[in-house]
């Protein structure tokens, strides 16, 4: 417990955005009938929320690469940096329970069930991805920015342009099926992403030379 | 006593290293130009950096190429800015490192914080944070947290880098006062500090290994070749051009003192007796020495 409250300390201001968005989108649910706005709702938690999730898994590496870190704690650090993932992604999952927990309340025709696991699927993968976008580019900023861009892009185009897996939906148009195969590749797309870290955040010489 | 043997490391076909080798003991400082290797062949002594070829040999233990682990165990790097943890306090900084390290037991942790923040002349900013500290508190922080796991071997990238005059000379002391019963690596471009710190130096360049010895060793190998002439202000750009000038002394108003390397003797130059920094860029132009080969003192 120590160690979490010593990281968020350490992530100072950064560690609250997530928070400050979770409190906002939860007071638009609360606030705006969600029988007019359930698909707004919907998108606005994939594309505004979601992406969130990796701005924690990004920010736990800042101290490597931002602080000159590096050198000194990457003997140590690989085993360290897998457990608090799982701590930061599943702070942001009992958040996106909550989140989830108040639009299917509001909403007859969406079952919470169904709505987690493929919201609890893109957060896997986008943290996961993000975490492994941060250590292979040894950059916070980089690695936001791919993030962003990706986001930003299947917002504008719908994901329908580009030719790169797509994670979002933007229509109620998913089957009980279409979603547990979701989970379940994401599942092992995160895992091979959080292998990926462990195997570069163990190795100094990619940029350094 | 460390025994570094043929090291070579390639990166991206270029050969950052090329058969370096080194006999490592006291307080040992390595010196050479900027892109001489000096922070890879850092990175291979941390066991941050596999090599390609050669060998490592720690007392009587034998480290070669991919065999990091081992290595590490007995370790301790400080790289040249240590800058960790800004926003947490001094102990807050040392005691998250100690459990990374594996420190685990509270109690012990605490004690053995307690020690090094002692060694290191640092209890008193217990709880100052990290980001207030001065230059060379948080050089001695970096020492602190290296001091955690009393590794025989500290290795030390640029100990006085970006520090003023009086926490130049404190870390200095620090670093003198214990190397008693450790050996101490120092990298560094700036000869000065390895003169008063080290007891024995290797320089390199281009990733090669020029010359190994004392600084006094290092000193003599420029022997001959250092002068010093006396000379108006007006002439020094025709003496630049000329000459390697080491260091420039107004004696009066038209009257400089100039210190210089050259083979031959200038006009009416009268010879100095060399000292470390001489020596050192005799050896960097590659004065008096082979080629290829590296001066063995």
């Amino acid at each position: 417990m120590n160690q979490l409250k010593f990281e968020i300390k350490n992530m100072g201001f950064h560690f609250y955005l997530p928070i400050i968005v979770f409190l906002f989108v939860s007071i638009l649910l609360i606030m705006l009938p969600t029988e007019q706005y359930e698909i707004q709702f919907f998108i606005l938690l994939q594309v505004l929320f979601i992406p969130l999730s990796a701005w924690w898994s990004i920010f736990l590496v800042y101290e490597l690469y931002h602080h000159q870190a590096e050198e000194i704690l990457i003997q140590f650090y690989s085993h360290k940096l897998l457990i608090n993932y799982v701590k930061f992604v599943s702070i942001f999952l009992l958040m996106l329970l909550v989140t989830v927990t108040l639009l299917g309340v509001k909403s007859a025709e969406l079952n919470i069930g169904e709505l987690f696991i493929l919201l609890t699927s893109q957060v896997l993968v986008i943290s996961s991805f993000g975490l492994l976008l941060a250590i292979f580019f040894k950059s916070v900023e980089t690695s936001l920015m791919a993030i962003i861009m990706y986001v930003a892009t299947e917002l504008i185009t719908l994901g329908d342009l580009f030719p790169w897996p797509h994670i979002f939906y933007f229509a109620f148009n998913f089957t009980v099926e279409e979603i547990s195969t979701f989970g379940i590749v994401s599942l092992f797309v995160s895992a091979a992403f959080l292998i990926f870290s462990f195997f570069f955040v163990k190795r100094i010489e990619r940029h350094i030379i | 006593m460390i025994q570094v043997r043929n090291l070579t490391k390639s990166y991206k076909y270029k050969k950052i290293l090329s058969e370096a080798t080194l006999n490592i003991e006291g307080i040992y400082g390595l010196i050479g130009p900027n892109g001489a290797g000096k922070t890879t062949l850092m990175r291979i002594l941390a066991g941050l950096v596999s090599v390609n070829e050669g060998e490592i040999l720690v007392e009587s233990d034998k480290f070669q190429s991919k065999d990091l682990k081992s290595v590490r165990n007995n370790i301790g790097y400080l790289p040249q800015d240590f800058n960790m943890y800004p926003k947490a306090t001094v102990f807050e900084c040392l005691e998250h490192i100690a459990i990374l390290k594996g420190l685990k037991d509270r109690k012990e942790r605490r004690n053995r914080i307690e020690q090094v923040l002692e060694q290191v002349n640092l209890l008193e900013a217990t709880k100052q944070k990290v980001h207030k500290l001065s230059g060379g508190m948080r050089k001695r922080l970096g020492i602190a947290q290296v001091f955690l796991t009393d590794p025989g071997i500290l290795i030390i990238d640029e100990p006085t880098a970006g520090l003023d005059i009086f926490e130049r000379i404190r870390f200095r002391n620090l670093l003198r006062e214990i190397s008693k019963d450790k050996t101490i690596i120092i990298f560094s471009h700036i000869v000065e500090d390895v003169e008063f710190l080290c007891t024995k130096l290797g320089i390199i360049k281009e990733g090669k290994v020029l010359a190994e010895g004392t600084p006094s060793e290092i000193a003599q190998t420029s022997s001959g070749l250092v002068w010093e002439i006396q000379a108006h202000p007006d002439h020094l750009p025709e003496i630049f051009k000329q000459y390697t000038v080491i260091d420039i002394k107004q004696q009066d108003y038209n009257l400089l003192d100039i210190r210089i390397l050259s083979e031959q003797k200038p006009n009416k130059a009268t010879p100095l007796k060399p000292t470390l920094i001489d020596g050192y860029l005799s050896i960097i132009n590659g004065w008096g020495i082979e080629k290829d080969e590296p001066i063995k003192i």
